[in-house]
């Protein structure tokens, strides 16, 4: 991924609360290795609400392949991070 | 748009309303959790947040819904679920395989069948039910796009024909819409049957297939995605990742006019529109400015766009919905502005009712259900003042309370909104109904100077005909039986389908009676369903529109039953009362009638028996009964 993949700590606390959200866990289990196929409720449904939640919440439009990748906690920070950078 | 950094955009708590969602205990307060959320700009996460509320509730749901697609459509349902607890109803989901509308009909032990669905829908991607001629479109001869149009029409007809046989739920069939830019670009319409045209009567033409079919309703997603804008309703990275047709964002507005689809076929009509006058039916306050000085009619835009919502109501009138005023105002202020005033397009003789006075509300929204005998949960109240708005809510939550927005122009929009008035179906019954409630109000001016109440039956020259019911009365029949709450001896609600199973049987008898008097036609108002049980004859249902009450019709349909008794040969007849907060009015009806109390359980059912040898018909001779011949044992005509 191209661009500086930091986000505000208080960004980070809202995509987490995103998805805890969505995924039913606690926001504190939410670490980088946090991931699709350990997650018990990360199943593809909710993978498609949580790619909406993120577009709704952070007013992004994610790639194909942004959405494919998202498959832990870490990938997920890093492409709103590079999302957030597009002018 | 710079993409907005803070997250989840500030909103009414979503918690609490999800806790509040959980814990309605009826239809009413389930409705009034969410009645002040704008359902169109909600969140997809606050629709996830409030379905998940919703599905922890245990209890029976009021409608079950199934949805057949061959496309991912998983996501729709928890947005049903939202849009009808906004209108106060639970529901209940299965979600078909992909692709397997046609399997999931045919195995009697599906998933499907064992779900016992009220409502089918039914989503099918143009695209996917044919890949090659949809990809090669533009080379297609004309003819081969024609017979293209005629399959897909064939195969649901088929689908249909198979489902409604199979099951007995109502079906709702999507149509299709056309892709936002056509193939051909501006040619296309210069096209010998191009890309519009084709989608054009492959519309018109389900439109007229199924039109008649009581159990087969069109979805118009046509005309939805038109509304919601094409481009949006393809989100095509989902479409490649998930098959996903329809995007997220466009499932709130497919779920809404799914949710009115529901209350059509359930028969939730709400009757009456009760209308304030000040800043709602006029511009201004009459009492201040005057019959003159308020706007209305043509010369200004202010003045137009209360008359522009004065013609949409006028078309509400049309589909059978009455209209009533509640004001406080004095009379003669009133008066003089439809009296003074000919560009006023609603006129004084439109309203059923009004309340013109300076009490409260509330009071005159109970005067206006007495005088037309309606319960108040009949009502939808508009008013451009929050604080009736408000009053009304609290101290009458059956009614559904709705505020006007400041503008005028803005009003049609809340007209068009609301959900309130869908229907079955517009019947020419519909048509007359304001007229058929001005002929009762002279009914019962009538009434009051009539001495005796014998002399005033006779003087109505009430007739009354009845026959077995035919395919074309059967949505009549179906609402009557939706919509008869006081005149019910058992208050079952059939669907259309158990109603045409009644109309073809050869043990049942479904009759429907009209009525007119020498004040004009009452229409169809009663329904009585004898089934032959053995050696006796039961009546399942009697029940009579309201309107048609307090003149022995009903005497006058049980000699009739009597009759039939007789005709058959049957031993006896059966009755059944099943008490309900608004029947009491028939609670004593077949004691009064000759018939014996066989038992009575708990909680106030009764069972009665008249033997044949003890039934005589009773007085009824103020009414002319007229029978169809083919009321005495020939069937109805088939399909």
């Amino acid at each position: 991924m191209d661009g500086d993949q930091s986000i505000s700590r208080d960004l980070e606390a809202n995509l987490r609360a995103v998805m805890a959200d969505v995924l039913g866990v606690d926001a504190a289990e939410i670490d980088d290795g946090f991931a699709r196929d350990v997650a018990p409720d990360w199943d593809s449904l909710n993978h498609l609400r949580l790619v909406t939640a993120l577009e709704e919440g952070f007013g992004c439009a994610f790639t194909m392949a942004e959405v494919e990748a998202m498959v832990n906690f870490r990938v997920v920070r890093e492409c709103v991070a590079t999302q957030l950078q597009r002018p | 748009m710079k993409p907005d950094e803070t997250g989840l955009r500030g909103k009414p708590d979503p918690r609490a309303l999800a806790l509040a969602l959980a814990d309605a205990a009826d239809e009413i307060s389930l409705r009034t959790v969410l009645q002040d959320v704008r359902l169109e700009t909600l969140s997809t996460a606050d629709y996830n947040t409030f379905a998940r509320a919703l599905e922890q509730v245990n209890g029976a749901p009021d409608v079950r819904v199934a949805y057949l697609a061959n496309f991912t459509l998983d996501l729709l349902p928890r947005f049903v679920t939202v849009q009808a607890a906004a209108e106060g109803l639970r529901t209940a989901a299965h979600v078909g395989g992909f692709g397997q509308h046609v399997q999931e009909v045919l195995d009697p032990e599906s998933r499907l069948h064992r779900f016992e669905p009220d409502l089918i829908f039914l989503a099918l991607s143009l695209e996917r039910l044919h890949p090659e001629l949809i990809a090669t479109f533009a080379a297609l001869t004309a003819a081969e796009r024609r017979n293209l149009r005629e399959a897909v029409v064939a195969d649901l007809a088929s689908w249909a024909a198979m489902t409604l046989e199979r099951s007995s739920a109502s079906l709702l069939i999507s149509n299709f819409a056309s892709p936002a830019h056509p193939l051909f670009g501006t040619a296309d319409l210069k096209t010998d049957y191009g890309q519009t045209e084709f989608f054009l009567e492959l519309n018109l033409d389900l439109l007229q297939r199924f039109k008649s079919d009581g159990r087969v309703r069109i979805f118009d997603t046509e005309r939805l995605a038109a509304r919601f804008g094409k481009d949006r309703v393809l989100d095509r990275k989902l479409f490649h990742l998930a098959k996903m047709d329809w995007s997220p964002p466009f499932l709130p507005f497919v779920a809404e006019e799914l949710v009115r689809h529901i209350r059509a076929v359930r028969g939730m009509t709400r009757k009456c529109l009760v209308l304030d006058l000040d800043n709602t039916l006029w511009g201004g306050v009459v009492g201040e400015e005057g019959a003159a000085g308020v706007k209305i009619g043509n010369g200004d835009p202010i003045s137009e766009a209360f008359a522009a919502f004065h013609h949409k109501l006028k078309a509400l009138q049309t589909q059978g919905v009455l209209l009533a005023v509640c004001s406080k105002n004095n009379p003669a202020d009133v008066a003089e502005v439809f009296e003074s005033r000919p560009d006023v397009p609603l006129r004084m003789a439109d309203f059923a009712a009004a309340e013109i006075s300076w009490e409260p509300k509330h009071v005159g929204l109970r005067k206006i259900a007495q005088a037309l005998n309606l319960g108040l949960e009949s009502f939808v109240f508009l008013d451009d003042n929050p604080a009736e708005i408000e009053l009304v809510r609290q101290l009458q939550p059956e009614v559904r309370a709705v505020l006007l927005p400041p503008d005028p122009a803005e009003y049609p929009g809340v007209l068009a909104g609301l959900k309130d008035f869908e229907r079955a179906a517009v019947l020419s019954e519909d048509r007359a109904k304001t007229e058929q409630y001005r002929q009762n109000r002279q009914r019962e001016q009538f009434q009051a100077a009539a001495g005796d109440l014998q002399s005033y039956l006779a003087s109505l020259e009430t007739e009354l005909l009845v026959r077995r019911a035919r395919l074309d009365d059967l949505p009549r029949v179906h609402q009557l039986f939706s919509k008869t709450n006081q005149f019910n001896v058992t208050t079952i609600r059939y669907g259309p389908a158990d109603v045409e199973r009644f109309a073809t049987s050869d043990s049942h008898e479904l009759l429907l009676a009209s009525a007119r008097d020498r004040f004009g036609d009452l229409g169809a108002i009663a329904v009585l369903l004898l089934v032959k049980e053995g050696d006796a004859l039961f009546i399942d249902s009697l029940l009579m529109s309201c309107r048609a009450m307090g003149r022995g019709i009903e005497t006058a349909l049980l000699n009739y039953a009597k009759e039939r008794l007789f005709a058959l040969g049957a031993s006896e007849l059966r009755a059944r009362y099943v008490p309900t907060p608004k029947n009491t009015p028939v609670e004593t009806l077949f004691e009064r009638h000759g018939f014996q109390l066989a038992d009575a359980s708990g909680g106030g059912e009764k069972l009665y028996v008249l033997e044949a040898h003890e039934a005589e018909p009773q007085d009824a001779s103020w009414i002319r009964l007229l029978s169809d011949d083919a009321a005495t044992g020939s069937q109805p005509h088939g399909r």
